[in-house]
């Protein structure tokens, strides 16, 4: 069942202008962060947004919470509209931060930041607030005594343990991890995964992780949808998409990712050139630049999101089952 | 294979607010010429430090309590040197952010031609020389053109490249790498890491690659050094220390870690606990708070790396716990 | 894959015991500060049990007199107590001094907060005024009003007001720029909490510390700027006792009675030390708070 479906939705951001401009009525040029983008989200499902950093994806994130107003398109919750305003059912959708440091207020402490989202959306009576806040420490696996400290006598971990803490307490139906993960060291990233999947699993919770590891993704993830600058590239069950990539960008992102088993050399994706800035986007596909498959067609027709082999893919020539091999040894070079 | 590099029974100590820590205790590593070495741990291991101790960059506060640094001269001999000497002769780095690492108030060609000719005696036009040829080779393109820009006029991607070239100026025989493709994306990670490689093998250049990133080390490096709580704890050549480990951290390490290739049953090992801090080591072996196999006599533990197989050391005093283990669980 | 699936990410995750968590030492610099502003106050506060006359009371007999048992700092010209009106002046010149800093904080506060937290065309107008009383030289524009306003406390702290909220409307409109970017605001808005709750709960805590600090030595130039005035012979009423006059009236028997100019002086400069021994050190903690 779709909890959450992302129509057509675009971010764009004004990009200031020069005096000069203004008396010249040149128009305000726009950022367009997110490009017109197709998204849906099933119940009960982790689905992870992998892209490399300005594809999108953190926007796309806060577009969906509601701290960035998109210019078109529109959210569909449970099949209803979400409005921009704040009284709607904005609370169901919620979201853990990135860095542990920056997402805590440093005033406060844990126990009056949980227990002020408890009381202003009446979601306890008063005098059960604070059975409620040491059952989100509990939740969360923290010693009920950390609801009287503030954030700095706290580790990394523990405070992103909060941060889920405090989404949590809004009983979401969704939760957002925007590159929750990325600033945590090894040992305790794993823990904080396993706490998201723990949850998923008690409070039947839906997860959109938002993250640039594809390793973090391909192990807790049922779907995941690639974003290359701005545009969803391509979409589909993790196994499928990790197992046999159809856009030559998943295909060489996944190249280019570091082999533990030092099965693929050092520079084995044989990918030119970084991602082009969002303030100039390529004509046709945004990948053509660097697309060793480019041709005519790709660098004027943008391709569209459609169904190849199983999964949603934008390219004009995704691979197809025949050419396996190609995929597997990474990108084709196109000589 | 000869030694490019080696530091001996390195520590470093910090003193603030009147109380001493030891973030580096008792390090020795070695590095073969022509060899990558992988230096691999969390924050607060004391990985970092210990790069910076041997290119004498400690931060105010801290000093080197003891230690040597052996550096492979053209002689073929190795001489005990003193840190400050070498800086910019035999040994070059490259740091985690090349934008606070390179001097935006200069171009790019006049950075690398300063390292050229601090190095080596020569006029500026052939300095200027030098420094595009550099650049050619670390893979900028146009570099004719790109030398005449500035640092913050370039991608991330090529910020870096800048950065190896400006290391390179100096004709080094070893090369520190500071956590250097942490801030990149994975495609520009993956370009720098070939880019390193192809270096040094084209130039018998040997690196010493600082990272928290398992699958990287996995990558890039022949040999292995991994750094709990300001000690290594084990050391070796790559594939025997990361597949068959003699250490539970380093197990423990490897098992916490996704992997990319194949998908695990979605639930990730952890471990136990956090790194201790630097303040409050424990007793003895330093993991033993945190490790499942910790017998009674490990909080007693002298730290001593012993060899269990060729080149394999292990400061853990049973291996052989973790190598049953190892046996049972594999698939 | 045994060890794998024992483990459940609960029960073995949690992080170390109990982080450190000593709550830095008062800084001396802050202790030493309160004290000597506590003095003061108290002086302020009991000035009439601390003075040995009336300050107002006039004896032209006995006028310009040496230190002595009954005059512990002499007469001045008018005969009357140094040191009674020593003590009254504190009366003055700490509450004009503090209030003098304190409307510019609350209006500056407020304003910046405004240009902060809503931005676009309320702040360009607040930057704009702020960027145009900025650009006056502060003593001719403070002058001016005092001449313009007349004698008295109010009009005293409508110049102030209307000069020194520059600084602090700056300094706010910066660090809520700053906080309006953390996350920790994003996640209010995130759960719905109004702009009011969210701008006086999770933006302005975190961002007036700062402020405090400057506050303090705005004080220091408050009261010195009010000694300044009365120097000049403007602002205060003439019968007010207050040190800046002091200074002003002793200074012609600076060569027989130096006293009569250098306590007062130096008494401006106690309380001064006072104020930035406490900005400094809450400086210290607000860095001790990382």
């Amino acid at each position: 069942m779709t909890l959450l479906e992302i129509r057509d939705i675009t971010v764009e951001f004004p990009q200031p202008r020069s005096f000069v401009d203004m008396l010249t009525r040149t128009p305000r040029p726009a950022l367009r962060a997110v490009d017109h983008v197709d998204l849906s989200v099933e119940r009960g499902e982790i689905l992870g947004v992998v892209g490399e950093s300005g594809c999108g994806k953190s926007t796309l994130a806060r577009a969906i919470v509601g701290l960035v107003e998109p210019v078109g398109g529109e959210v569909l919750y449970d099949g209803t509209p979400l409005t921009f305003d704040r009284h709607s059912n904005r609370r169901r959708i919620q979201m853990v931060f990135q860095d542990p440091a920056s997402s805590l207020n440093p005033s406060m402490t844990i126990g009056s930041m949980l227990a002020e989202l408890i009381a202003y959306h009446h979601l306890r009576p008063p005098e059960q607030v604070q059975d409620r806040c040491e059952e989100l420490m509990d939740l969360v696996n923290l010693p009920r005594r950390y609801l009287a400290y503030r954030p700095m006598r706290l580790s990394g971990g523990q405070r992103q343990r909060i941060g889920i803490a405090r989404a949590l307490a809004l009983e979401p139906d969704l939760l957002i991890a925007d590159e929750s993960v990325a600033a945590l060291d090894v040992s305790v990233q794993a823990s904080i995964l396993n706490l998201l999947l723990d949850l998923r699993d008690d409070l039947d919770l839906t997860i959109i992780l938002i993250s640039h590891d594809l390793a973090v993704v391909r192990n807790v993830c049922d779907h995941v949808a690639v974003m290359y600058l701005g545009n969803i590239v391509e979409s589909g069950p993790t196994a499928e998409l990790f197992s046999s990539p159809a856009h030559p960008y998943t295909t060489a992102l996944l190249a280019a990712a570091p082999s533990f088993d030092g099965s693929r050399p050092p520079g084995n994706a044989r990918l030119e050139g970084e991602p082009p800035s969002p303030l100039a986007r390529p004509s046709g596909c945004p990948f053509n630049p660097r697309c060793p498959l480019a041709d005519d067609e790709c660098r004027t027709v943008m391709p569209p999101l459609a169904i190849s082999d199983g999964r949603l893919v934008a390219c004009h020539k995704p691979f197809a089952s025949s050419r396996q091999g190609a995929r597997t040894a990474g990108p084709p070079t196109g000589e | 294979m000869t030694t490019a590099l080696e530091v001996r029974n390195l520590s470093v100590e910090i003193t603030r607010h009147g109380h001493t820590i030891r973030p580096v205790d008792d390090v020795s590593l070695s590095v073969d010429a022509g060899d990558c070495l992988g230096l691999v741990g969390e924050s607060g291991a004391g990985k970092s430090m210990t790069l910076k101790a041997i290119l004498g960059l400690l931060p105010k506060g801290a000093r080197v309590t003891s230690g040597e640094l052996l550096l492979h001269t053209a002689e073929g001999t190795l001489a005990s040197i003193d840190p400050i000497s070498v800086r910019g002769h035999g040994i070059s780095m490259v740091f985690q952010e090349p934008m606070t690492a390179l001097n935006p108030t200069r171009r790019v060609v006049d950075i690398i031609a300063d390292g050229a000719r601090a190095h080596r005696d020569m006029s500026k036009s052939e300095a200027h020389e030098t420094a595009v040829r550099l650049l050619g080779e670390v893979g900028v393109p146009a570099p004719e053109r790109r030398a005449r820009a500035w640092p913050h006029q370039l991608s991330g991607g090529l910020r870096q490249r800048v950065m190896i070239a400006m290391a390179l100026a100096t004709e080094p025989d070893v090369l520190l790498c500071d956590e250097p493709t942490t801030a990149l994306d994975v495609t520009v990670q993956d370009q720098i890491l070939g880019l390193l490689d192809r270096i040094r093998r084209e130039r018998g250049l040997s690196i010493i690659f600082v990272t928290h990133d398992l699958a990287v080390i996995g990558q890039v490096a022949q040999e292995v050094a991994v750094m709990y709580a300001g000690r290594v704890v084990e050391t070796g050549p790559v594939r025997p220390v990361l597949d068959r480990s003699l250490h539970p951290y380093t197990n423990a390490l490897v098992t916490s870690i996704p992997h990319v290739d194949i998908g695990t049953d979605q639930r990730l090992r952890t471990i136990e606990g956090a790194p201790p801090d630097p303040a409050n080591f424990p007793p003895g072996c330093r993991f033993s708070p945190r490790c499942p196999f910790a017998q009674p006599d490990c909080t007693r533990a002298e730290h001593v790396l012993v060899e269990q197989a060729t080149d394999h050391r292990t400061a853990c005093i049973h291996p052989e716990a973790l190598a049953s283990i190892s046996v049972e669980g594999s698939p | 894959m045994k060890l794998r699936r024992r483990s459940r990410s609960g029960r073995l995750a949690v992080e170390p015991a109990d982080p450190v968590a000593a709550k830095p030492p008062v800084p001396t610099s802050l202790k030493i500060g309160a004290a000597i502003l506590g003095i003061f106050v108290v002086v302020a506060a009991f000035a009439p049990l601390i003075a040995t006359h009336d300050p107002a009371f006039q004896d032209l007999t006995d006028k310009l007199a040496s230190p002595s048992a009954e005059h512990w700092l002499g007469t001045d010209q008018l005969g009357r107590d140094a040191f009674s009106r020593l003590v009254y002046a504190a009366r003055t010149d700490l509450i004009v001094g503090f209030l003098a800093a304190l409307f510019p904080l609350i209006l500056g506060t407020t304003l910046g907060a405004i240009a902060g937290f809503f931005g676009g065309w309320v702040d360009t107008v607040i930057s704009r005024v702020a960027d145009a009383v900025q650009s006056f030289p502060v003593y001719v524009f403070l002058i001016a009003l005092v001449f313009v306003l007349g004698t008295g406390v109010m009009p005293i702290l409508v110049a102030f007001t209307a000069i020194a909220w520059v600084p602090y409307t700056r300094l706010i409109r910066t660090e809520i720029l700053r906080a309006k970017g953390l996350d920790y605001v994003a996640a209010a808005v995130v759960a719905g909490l109004p702009h009011r709750r969210i701008l006086f709960r999770h933006v302005l805590p975190n961002s007036v510390r700062q402020t405090v600090v400057y506050f303090m030595s705005d004080v220091i130039l408050a009261t010195v700027t009010l000694a300044t005035l009365s120097f000049l012979g403007l602002g205060l009423p003439v019968e007010q006792p207050e040190w800046g006059r002091m200074i002003s009236e002793g200074r012609t028997f600076l060569r027989n009675q130096w006293w009569l100019s250098t306590v007062p002086g130096l008494v401006i400069v106690a309380l001064g030390m006072g104020y930035a021994l406490i900005g400094d050190g809450l400086a210290q903690r607000l860095r001790g708070d990382g």
